[in-house]
């Protein structure tokens, strides 16, 4: 696979891998307190000028690994990527030599108009096509494999006829891109359309998982009728710990990410999460080599 | 099946701009009713947009309430969605969009505040840019400096408006006092906004210094910036304006623009700011005009001014020697009790400066030997000025002061020394 999965992980003081969302609410505690990380991620996006946050993630850079996170190259949209954004991509990927360089399955807008949030797809030959086209040109400009997460969706296209999951191990197999399982999504997915989260796990292609996101989500409601929402505003939930535990064992001790968003609790809650997700990881792959619990 | 692109646009259509019935029908209809799907999307949308907008305009949001600016934030975002994937780069509409937003007119200043507010977003997310050190600038040799193009620190914007908008940003910031209150007509703002390392600097500046900085970076030509400066403000000195934009670090770079521009500057202000730009030296717009009055003065004819002093000088004398052979008998009595001229007995004094008084105004009025005549004049103000009434010496000094002028310097042209030099000599000066 691509470097980025093969290269170590460098726990901060030699134990912890788990990273966490980098939010400007934490920097200041960080900043001082130094915690110990595998690794700081952030959406790429936020540090695409020469603002004082980029200073700040260029100095924690130096004490941590990063993860850049995009959100904004549209990878299944229909028209041309945006080269610009492409450019401002890569020029923040030659300033901070991340550690991880991810992006979406899923479209922001078309046509100029650009709506802030990870739109679902149909899965399609057609859009498995584009996605293809664009994640191939994605990798050529930003010079490094990048990992495409599964997305939350809240509605599903009636003409789809690939499965998510075989979308993305064919989207991994025709560009060689890596995969971000986000076991959050992965539940709420399940959650919400009666899904088989397990199978879902089993149909990816273990070896192209280069990280793995957990997330808290919420029980809300759509027309009178519940529904799950990833909104990135809790502790990670009972059930999405225990994914996580399968997830771990079909792809092993892969740099796992804890978001939070919104709500955003103390730093040390936070943190609590990221020790949580190490100590599962360690039960799992005692050794510490990849996929050592398989 | 519907390509790509066109459920992509339908969908847009649907999140952006409402009530796209057509787009329900791509969506499979399970549990859940499609549009109540679609509305998810809408909502995330709205939600994070206008939690992108409160991030970059806080103190509008401030002074209107949480509640009105989610109701205006709303109507934008519903005309205005992002071009682009920085949040940073969203909202540049917003400012001119609450301007023409009905419910909003009753705070007038508020429009303006925004704007100042997306100025400082900007400025926050501007290039970075090394500034220059002072010496650069001095270096440039005079003769080039009306080609002198200085580039701006890539974070400097300005901003005018009728409001006091900085005061009331201020007003809003976390930890100010909450008991000010301000005028909002009470000024008018003209202001400079850039980044300074990691924090964002607004500062009041001065309509010259305005229109300055708007001219530099409108073609960074300093040449065309002084100008647009000095029209405003005669006393607006270049010098001063550079050293404050070097100090803060608001110059980071500077080229020389291949050939002098056509221009309606003459070449004696061209020289002046030439001079202006190399030394730094304190050479001000009102210097230039103030020697210009001054060489205008400078042209009065000196022999009308010699012939007053000369006219001017004689009379006091001339008077002094009537009064004196008016009565003579009173002129010996004082000379005998009230002048005590040393050494000299009181009637040889009178008959000397009676002498004098009547025979050396002549001359000077008729600019005859009017050198020599003025020695005796001076010799009797000596006398005057140090044994008689030297209380009365600032007098007597400015009586000295004249006749050493014509002394030195001579009668000047309405003379008839200056006739007779001319006709004996053929030559000037006397």
């Amino acid at each position: 696979m691509g470097p980025m999965i093969s290269r170590s992980i460098a726990p901060h003081d030699g134990t912890a891998a788990a990273g966490i969302g980098l939010r400007s609410a934490h920097v200041a505690e960080i900043l001082r307190v130094r915690p110990a990380l595998g690794f700081l991620e952030v959406h790429a996006e936020n540090y695409m000028s020469s603002s004082p946050a980029l200073a700040i993630l260029t100095d924690l850079r130096r004490d941590y690994p990063v993860s850049l996170h995009g959100v904004g190259l549209s990878l299944g949209g229909a028209g041309e990527l945006d080269r610009a954004h492409l450019s401002r991509f890569k020029a923040l990927i030659d300033r901070l030599d991340p550690l991880l360089v991810s992006e979406h399955l899923s479209w922001s807008g078309i046509a100029g108009v650009y709506l802030n949030d990870l739109l679902p797809l149909p899965y399609t030959e057609e859009t498995l096509a584009i996605f293809c086209r664009h994640v191939d040109e994605a990798q050529e400009a930003l010079g490094r494999p990048i990992l495409i997460e599964n997305p939350s969706v809240y509605l599903r296209f009636r003409h789809s006829t690939i499965d998510e999951a075989e979308f993305l191990a064919a989207l991994a197999r025709r560009t060689g891109c890596g995969l971000l399982c986000d076991v959050n999504n992965l539940y709420v997915n399940a959650g919400n359309f009666g899904l088989d989260p397990i199978a879902y796990l089993d149909a990816l292609p273990a070896a192209s998982v280069g990280e793995i996101h957990l997330a808290g989500h919420h029980r809300g409601d759509a027309d009178g009728m519940p529904i799950l929402i990833d909104d990135h505003g809790s502790a990670v939930a009972e059930p999405v710990w225990r994914l996580y535990r399968e997830a771990l064992a079909r792809f092993g001790r892969v740099p796992t990410l804890v978001e939070w968003d919104t709500q955003l609790p103390a730093l040390d809650a936070l943190l609590g999460e990221a020790r949580h997700a190490d100590a599962m990881a360690a039960a799992c792959a005692p050794v510490g080599g990849l996929r050592a619990c398989a | 099946m519907l390509a790509l692109d066109a459920l992509q646009r339908r969908m847009t259509a649907a999140i952006a701009g409402g009530h796209d019935s057509a787009v329900f029908d791509l969506i499979e209809d399970v549990g859940i009713a499609p549009a109540a799907r679609l509305q998810i999307y809408r909502n995330h949308a709205a939600i994070t947009l206008t939690e992108a907008l409160r991030a970059t305009f806080p103190v509008v949001c401030k002074l209107v309430d949480e509640r009105f600016f989610a109701f205006a934030a709303y109507a934008y975002i519903c005309e205005t969605f992002p071009s682009e994937p920085r949040l940073s780069a969203y909202g540049a509409s917003f400012p001119l969009f609450l301007r023409a937003f009905p419910p909003a007119q009753a705070l007038r200043y508020l429009s303006d505040v925004a704007r100042l507010e997306w100025e400082i977003n900007a400025a926050l997310h501007a290039d970075a840019a090394t500034p220059v050190p002072r010496s650069t600038l001095a270096a440039i040799s005079l003769r080039d400096a009306p080609r002198l193009m200085v580039h701006l620190h890539p974070s400097l914007r300005l901003l005018t408006s009728p409001w006091p908008i900085e005061r009331i940003w201020s007003a809003n910031q976390p930890g100010a006092d909450p008991h000010v209150t301000i005028d909002p007509s009470a000024e008018v703002s003209r202001l400079q906004i850039y980044r300074r390392i990691d924090r964002v600097v607004i500062e009041s500046i001065d309509a010259p210094t305005f229109a300055f900085l708007h001219a530099l970076l409108r073609d960074g030509r300093l040449e065309d910036a002084a100008e647009a400066a000095l029209r405003v403000d005669l006393m607006f000195d270049v010098s001063v304006a550079l050293g404050l934009l070097l100090e803060e670090g608001l110059i980071v770079g500077w080229h020389l623009a291949p050939a002098p521009a056509a221009s309606s500057t003459t070449l004696k202000e061209k020289v002046a700011m030439l001079a202006q730009v190399a030394g730094f030296r304190s050479r001000t717009g009102l210097v230039e005009h103030l020697k210009d009055a001054l060489d205008l003065l400078g042209r009065f004819p000196l022999s009308i001014l010699q012939f007053i002093m000369r006219f001017s000088i004689a009379s006091v004398f001339w008077h002094a020697g009537l009064t004196k052979i008016a009565s003579w008998d009173t002129t010996i009595a004082l000379f005998h009790d009230e002048y005590m001229v040393p050494l000299l007995p009181p009637e040889l004094a009178a008959s000397m400066a009676a002498t004098v008084e009547l025979t050396c105004p002549v001359l000077l009025v008729l600019g005859i030997a009017t050198r020599l005549a003025t020695l005796p004049m001076l010799g009797m103000t000596f006398v005057i000025g140090v044994f008689v009434y030297p209380e009365l010496w600032t007098e007597h000094l400015m009586w000295a002061a004249i006749l050493l002028f014509i002394l030195t310097r001579g009668p000047g042209a309405l003379s008839l020394d200056r006739f007779a030099a001319r006709a004996l000599f053929d030559r000037k000066g006397v």
